[in-house]
Formats: C-alpha cells, sequence, structure tokens
C-alpha cells in the first residue's frame, strides 16, 4: 500500500509525538481514577480530620474521589513506608505529618529515607496543643498543675507505653526537660483516640 | 494532658479546663488562655500538616496539587472554619514546605537527643 506523501507525514508525526503527547496528556487528565490519601492515625485524630477536609477539597475540583487510608502503627511510619513504595503516579498521597518530623530522628532503623524519599506537594496547616485537664481537677494554672506532679508518683507506665503516636509524647517531653514532673499524667495522653475522651472520662486520676 | 486541637471544643462546652495553649502565641481561637511558654520560656509545640508524594512523581502533577490545595487555603469558608478550630493555614510551593519539613526535623532532633527519648 502506498501512502499519500502528506498523510504519511501525518503519521509519522504523530507517532514521533505519541510518547509527549501522552506524558503531557497524561498530567492535564489527572486525576482520571481515585486517589488514596494514606494516614499513619485513626479516624478522629487530628491528622485525620485535616486529611478528610483536604480529600474533600480536592475531591470537588478535581472531579475524582480523593479517598483516605487510615493505615496506623509505627508512629505514622507504616503509612509512610506504604506512599515510598507506592507508584509514583499521584494516586497515592501521603498525609505528612509533624510526627515525620520527628521520626527521623526518633526511629534509627527506618527502612526509607523522609527527605529523600518523599516529595513534598504543600503544606496544609499548623495547630495548637492544649494542656487540658478535668475541670474536677484541682489545678488551674501551669504552675499548680506542676506543682500537683512534682511530688506524685509515675502511675501510669504501662498505659503510656501504648501511645500511638511519637509526636505528643515528645511534645510533653521537651516540656518535662524543664520541668522534671514525674510522668503519671502520660496516662493522659496515652490512647490512641479520641485523646480528648480520656480526660473527660477522668479514668486517669 | 496535652491534646490536639480537637480539644477546643470540649474547652468552649466547659467539658476541659485549659491551662495553656503550645503555640508560641496565644491563639485566637483561645484568646484568654495562656502559652505553655509564658511558664516555659522558649517552649514551642505545634502539630502540623501537608502533603507528600513518592518521589520522581511527575512535577506538574505536584504542581497541579500544589495549586488546587493552595486554592482551599485561600477559601474564605476552608480559612474561617480551620481559624476557630485554632489552625493558621500554611500556603506555599513544595519548596516552603521543605523548609518548614528541615527546620521542623532539627528542632525535633535537638529535643530528642538532649532528652535521650527512644521509640517504645
Amino acid at each position: 500500500m502506498k501512502l499519500p506523501r502528506r498523510q504519511f507525514l501525518q503519521l509519522t508525526a504523530g507517532a514521533a509525538a505519541l510518547p509527549v503527547v501522552s506524558r503531557i496528556g497524561w498530567a492535564q487528565t489527572y486525576p482520571s481514577r481515585p486517589v488514596r490519601l494514606i494516614v499513619g492515625f485513626p479516624a478522629g485524630s487530628g491528622a485525620d480530620f485535616g486529611a478528610r477536609l483536604i480529600g474533600q477539597w480536592l475531591s470537588e475540583r478535581l472531579g475524582q474521589q480523593f479517598i483516605v487510608e487510615n493505615r496506623l502503627g509505627a508512629g505514622g511510619n507504616i503509612a509512610t513506608e506504604a506512599v515510598v513504595r507506592a507508584p509514583p503516579d499521584g494516586y497515592t498521597l501521603l498525609l505528612v505529618t509533624v510526627s515525620n518530623a520527628i521520626s527521623t530522628t526518633l526511629y534509627e532503623k527506618l527502612n526509607f529515607d523522609f527527605i529523600r524519599d518523599i516529595m513534598q506537594v504543600a503544606a496544609i496547616y499548623r495547630g495548637i496543643g492544649v494542656m487540658v485537664v478535668n475541670p474536677s481537677f484541682s489545678a488551674k494554672t501551669v504552675t499548680e498543675f506542676i506543682a500537683y506532679a512534682m511530688p506524685r508518683p509515675i502511675r501510669a507506665k504501662s498505659t503510656w507505653r501504648r501511645a500511638a503516636t511519637g509526636g505528643r509524647r515528645i511534645s510533653m517531653a521537651s516540656f518535662l526537660r524543664r520541668w522534671p514532673v514525674s510522668t503519671w499524667c502520660m496516662c493522659l495522653i496515652a490512647a490512641a483516640h479520641p485523646r480528648s475522651q480520656i480526660c473527660l472520662a477522668d479514668r486517669c486520676r | 494532658m496535652f491534646s490536639d486541637s480537637t480539644a477546643i471544643e470540649h474547652v468552649r462546652a466547659g467539658k476541659l479546663r485549659p491551662l495553656a495553649v503550645t503555640s508560641a502565641t496565644r491563639s485566637e481561637a483561645l484568646p484568654d488562655v495562656p502559652t505553655v511558654g509564658e511558664f516555659v520560656p522558649g517552649y514551642e509545640a505545634g502539630a502540623w500538616i501537608g502533603v507528600g508524594a513518592p518521589r520522581n512523581t511527575l512535577g506538574d502533577v505536584v504542581e497541579r496539587l500544589n495549586k488546587e490545595i493552595n486554592a482551599g487555603l485561600a477559601d474564605p469558608k476552608m480559612k474561617a472554619r480551620l481559624a476557630d478550630l485554632g489552625y493558621t493555614v500554611l500556603p506555599g510551593s513544595p519548596a516552603d514546605f521543605g523548609k518548614l519539613i528541615a527546620d521542623e526535623t532539627e528542632k525535633w532532633g535537638n529535643v530528642i537527643r538532649a532528652a535521650n527519648i527512644k521509640p517504645e
């Protein structure tokens, strides 16, 4: 079969251009299927709240579902590793948290290098921590809290060892470094979620 | 107990008594509550979040996601909702997020080494 010259040129031009077109076209049509946003913390946690908020926003803007998937364990490192091992196609994303910045130093043996293996896409927000007590508790100020906690023995080690995140524990630890109070109050930050309920239930005093 | 911003609603409902917020300055969400730093000078601890992707993800995809996330952070409704919960939005480029991660990694690295904290 003999092709007219013009048609032949169109075909070859098309073939040569194909990889470029599909690459550009691919980026332009992204996302063409649901995207997973992996979170290392449980439903009800602050990280999960943020993931669902931004996931819903992106779903509406980009016309594809951004599905939040909670993969718990090792202070968020299980989730991070899952994304490190995922194909770099934009369909698996990580909800990055302060725990990632902490884990880099806290854990000596990780199967990934967070800064090398995870590309930064965008920061979302910074939140505040709140130091809270049950209203029936005697301390009304930080100073009174320290005065109360100082002479108390460690009472809740086993509970606090089950803490799910490195983050809040270290937040407390940096506080304790200045004020060497005993760690009885650690139980209050121990369970993974919903953290506030533990103090509400007054289980630890 | 140290909680994240999810405690704010319980504080407002009177179910929890706030002693302090962990930010460097007082929060608009709880303006009457002092900072821990007012008692322990220099103290600051805040949880932040962002989005990451596997290494070698296409630059166009990263840019697209960055743009859309920033559009969300600029949205007045979303902004107001986050401010009410004590969150400060962090608009910016992927490189800006990289700097935040580098700074925080150094900061917490120093705390972990100084306090000799081990994972459990």
